[in-house]
């Protein structure tokens, strides 16, 4: 096996508020090959969105990561300093928000922030820069490209804008990219040819991609590996099927069942019950042991991973 | 207060429609100021501009149904919704609701106009709690300042009457005294479906009442809407994007595309057999855990824009099968088996 384009080892990131230390990444670790998709799948405030932030260098204070490590095709980014680390982002990780309305600048054409992003990586002429820009508009399915640089965000739909953020994010060739609920804000049927998109692109260019959502049945379809988050923590990790089919955490089942896909119509849904805890005050041992219906004394403590399978890990006490 | 009506048994024979909607249509216009239309003369590129949200809209929810509506942003959906719960004034046609004119000339009209008092029967439930309940205010206030202003309950009653109500969606008495932003989405939905429910509606209009909310807290409110359901025999418009959801809440669905229903039919039969070039792309592009690691086949294209609708069929520019007669000639809608509507060219019986 080729040695793993990003790895992270432990990460935690903390925020320091006045109400006490939230610990909003709590020693997560996965590593991630050439040309492979993980799906982190999480709901609000289960921490996702800040370890996508954390290997982007992106977390600004009060928040900082406190520890473990991150990374990039061997190269350590945890303690880089900020200018070594700007020369990476962008262009060997890079990344795609949730909402391009507010991430692209609402008074620079697209063609402007295509030079702009060009050029903080390289010199490169405005002619130039055009024509990879056009080329890489082209490429993410936009009509009409050369036509498209002289209009501003506002003038394109919703799919069209997130089309020009995965390609203003793919436009250095990155090793890794950061996806953080791309889709979100889409409809099923633009969901779906940018989700036909980015598989295309992945795949042609080989590039890792780590894809942030909190819907279960958007990553079946896309990832190779998924990663549960709860609280912080992973809590299970395993290729794609082996999750979706036989899930062994508490959580990932509770989440599985919960969606109204396959439940006879008008029964009841399987819910999870009660609230996820709140991140200042997270139960002693294991986070999800309040909620979980199995839970007991064994509980107090924080389960370790336990390797179900080959690839299959999964953090409870009573996964066998 | 108004009674709650019981669900009638499956008799089998159609039941009656408790809920119509007639021809409704919704333009909005924005006309050229004085100053723009004397430029124009002299070449400026001002013109009025008209939006037509909803076209033609029929439809009928029998007592105790449920009706979802989906579509993509921008198909007229929560426009629709609100003509429904009286909110919006339609341009043409109307609403009716047991037999009272919610909105719509009398003209257009079957029954009488409902009266203030009558209009509280139908509810609304928004999508965003958040921005749809005062900041200020706290919970008590906000589940009874409605009985309470219309004379339903007393002044007195009001924490016996708002924990009562609170109870039935799943909250404690302790929220009475709270503010929204110190509760979850999930709650904050709870409080929005308690004060929709305060003036003791028997339709309530839904418009994505669950698209905000986590996979888990969903399946919660979700299983409220099924349990107030069956416990008031509600009558519910479903508004949403999500067709996981509709197929699991809903007995009939209106599949809408910019502005008009192009499919119609029970839950089981829509999903079981779609006849609509729009409805089979909808469904196939449903994400499932299912699907497994697969090749993507969206259709092309986005939602045209409703200022400037294509003409002929609206979907035709994104329909693999379009013939020429959909380029010039908007299909009538047609039935396929018994309550299941279409209008598509190509969908014959």
């Amino acid at each position: 096996m080729t040695a793993p384009v990003l790895e992270v080892r432990d990460l935690t990131t903390e925020y320091r508020m006045k109400a006490g230390i939230v610990r909003s990444v709590n020693g997560v670790s996965f590593s991630l090959g050439a040309g492979e998709i993980l799906g982190l799948v999480g709901e609000s405030g289960s921490g996702k969105s800040v370890t996508g932030l954390s290997i982007m260098g992106l977390i600004e204070p009060p928040g900082r990561v406190a520890g473990g490590s991150i990374r990039l095709q061997g190269e350590e980014l945890v303690g880089l300093p900020e200018a070594r680390m700007r020369e990476h982002r962008g262009r060997r990780v890079s990344m795609v928000f949730q909402d391009p309305m507010t991430t692209l600048n609402p008074v620079i054409t697209i063609g402007g922030q295509f030079h702009e992003a060009l050029r903080a990586h390289r010199r490169i002429g405005r002619r130039e820069a055009d024509d990879v820009a056009e080329r890489a508009l082209a490429q993410v399915g936009i009509p009409s490209p050369r036509q498209r640089l002289s209009a501003y965000p506002h003038e394109l739909s919703g799919g069209m804008r997130q089309r020009v953020g995965i390609a203003i994010a793919l436009a250095h060739d990155p090793a890794v990219v950061i996806a953080d609920e791309p889709t979100t804000a889409l409809d099923v049927t633009v969901q779906s040819q940018i989700l036909h998109l980015v598989q295309a692109l992945v795949r042609d260019r080989g590039t890792a991609m780590v894809w942030v959502t909190h819907d279960l049945s958007v990553v079946a379809g896309l990832c190779d590996r998924i990663a549960v988050m709860y609280a912080g923590r992973i809590v299970e990790i395993g290729a794609a099927r082996d999750v979706l089919t036989a899930p062994r955490h508490p959580y990932t089942r509770g989440l599985i069942a919960s969606i109204p896909g396959d439940a006879e119509p008008g029964s009841r849904l399987v819910q999870i019950p009660g609230l996820p805890p709140s991140p200042l005050s997270l139960p002693e041992g294991c986070s999800f042991a309040p909620r979980c219906t199995r839970a007991t004394a064994a509980c107090r403590d924080v389960p370790v991973f336990a390797e179900h399978r080959p690839g299959h890990a999964v953090r409870c006490h009573h996964s066998g | 207060m108004p009674t709650v009506p019981t669900v009638p048994e499956n008799t089998g024979a159609e039941p009656a429609p408790f809920v119509e909607l007639r021809s409704v249509t919704k333009r909005f216009e924005r006309r050229m100021t004085a100053i723009e239309r004397m430029l124009t003369r002299f070449g400026a590129g001002y013109r009025d501009e008209i939006v037509q949200a909803v076209t033609d809209v029929s439809l009928s929810i029998p007592r105790g149904s449920v009706m979802g509506l989906v579509g993509e942003s921008g198909c007229g959906k929560s426009t629709l919704g609100r003509i429904a719960a009286g909110l919006l004034a339609p341009s043409q046609g109307a609403v009716s609701a047991d037999g009272m004119r919610i909105a719509g000339r009398p003209a257009e009209a079957a029954g009488r106009p409902a009266s203030r008092r009558e209009l509280l029967r139908v509810q609304m439930v928004f999508q965003n709690p958040m921005a749809s309940l005062n900041p200020r205010q706290r919970i008590v206030d906000i589940v009874t300042e409605g009985p309470i202003y219309h004379g339903l309950i007393d002044a007195a009653d009001r924490d016996a009457f708002a924990a009562q109500l609170l109870e039935e969606v799943g909250l404690d008495r302790d929220a009475m005294q709270r503010l929204p932003h110190q509760f979850s989405g999930g709650q904050r939905q709870r409080v929005g479906i308690a004060r929709a429910l305060s003036v003791s509606p028997d339709f309530l209009i839904c418009d994505e009442p669950v698209a905000a909310l986590d996979v888990s807290i969903q399946a919660q409110i979700i299983n409220l809407l099924l349990d107030l359901r069956e416990r008031r025999g509600l009558t519910v418009l479903f508004i949403s994007h999500d067709l996981g959801v509709v197929r699991h809440l809903c007995d009939r669905v209106a599949v809408m595309y910019l502005g008009r229903v192009v499919e119609e039919a029970t839950a089981a039969d829509l999903f079981a057999s779609p006849a609509h070039p729009y409805t089979w792309a909808l469904l196939d592009e449903i994400p499932s855990l299912h699907s497994g690691r697969r090749a993507y086949a969206p259709i092309s294209g986005e939602l045209p824009s409703p200022l400037a609708p294509p003409p002929g069929c609206h979907f035709h520019p994104r329909c693999p099968d379009a013939l020429e007669v959909c380029r010039t000639r908007p299909p009538a809608a047609g039935t396929l088996g018994e309550g299941h509507r279409v209008s598509c060219h190509l969908a014959g019986p």
